[in-house]
């Protein structure tokens, strides 16, 4: 089951708007082996968007390179306080999750 | 390892990857989600051949000071060292991804801005051991590339 994901937008005076995103996510590489030697399958994020609205702003794909629990910054402008940002991602087994979250403002980050 | 165990852990990862855009189907004709994964580019094993799966042709080096890194020279720990990469909001990037070239997976992440976006991104990502990080971006005129050394202490992929 995933777990739950935090979100933090935050609207500057400038109009940029910061999303802070941490997500719990193990991000097994398939690499890494455990105390009797045998790997550790392979589980991580594969795919995060970001949007503003209906609009995609960011699409990330990932590897297993990307840390355990991952955290993803990223800055767009058109945004205002009130409007909601949503987060979803799925990973190679097919757990997914999605929130949203509602703009502040505030200074950026 | 041995190529057969090899095989076998890219076919599950494949079969996850697949049962998985199956799984989300409903939530892709909800949203109209399209989960593009560029396996070959994330499953190279050496640096060349992921930048030649994400990029299909050639990359020139950063030589306008264009990319800027936000990273410590130094990573105590190897399993999460944070990234930044910036490039002048006035520059239309399309595409940024980060790649670590000793890593045996030297991919890590691959994102795509839409112009809304400002070209700057903040991730966590591991390195096995001191190592080169390279940043790859799509402008309107091609593909650049800048890398920055980071010297990691303990490595980070758990071995």
């Amino acid at each position: 089951m995933a777990r739950p994901m935090k979100i933090f937008a935050v609207c500057d005076d400038g109009g940029l708007t910061t999303v802070r995103v941490l997500i719990r996510h193990d991000m097994e590489t398939g690499f890494r082996k455990k105390k009797d030697g045998t790997l550790v399958p392979a589980h991580f994020i594969t795919n995060v968007d970001v949007r503003h609205g209906e609009n995609l702003v960011l699409s990330a794909e990932w590897g297993g390179g990307v840390s355990k629990n991952p955290s993803l910054f990223c800055y767009f402008r058109g945004g205002a306080a009130g409007d909601s940002v949503e987060v979803s991602w799925v990973d190679n087994h097919g757990e997914s999750n999605q929130k949203t979250a509602i703009i502040t403002s505030g200074p950026s980050g | 390892m041995d190529s057969s165990k090899r095989k076998f852990v890219r076919n599950a990862g494949l079969l996850g990857v697949l049962l998985g855009l199956s799984d989300v189907g409903f939530i892709k004709l909800a949203n109209g989600k399209d989960w593009d994964w560029n396996q070959h580019a994330f499953e190279a094993d050496n640096l060349s051949a992921a930048i030649r799966g994400l990029t299909g042709k050639s990359v020139s080096p950063d030589t306008s000071g264009l990319i800027q890194f936000i990273a410590p020279p130094i990573a105590e720990n190897g399993a999460v060292v944070p990234v930044g990469v910036k490039v002048d909001e006035g520059v239309r990037v399309h595409a940024l991804a980060l790649l670590c070239e000793k890593n045996p997976r030297p991919l890590a992440a691959y994102y795509e801005l839409s112009p809304q976006a400002i070209p700057f991104i903040r991730t966590r990502i591991k390195m096995r051991e001191t190592a080169p990080v390279i940043a790859l971006i799509k402008t309107d005129t091609g593909y650049v590339s800048a890398e920055t050394l980071i010297k990691v202490t303990r490595g980070g992929c758990g071995g």
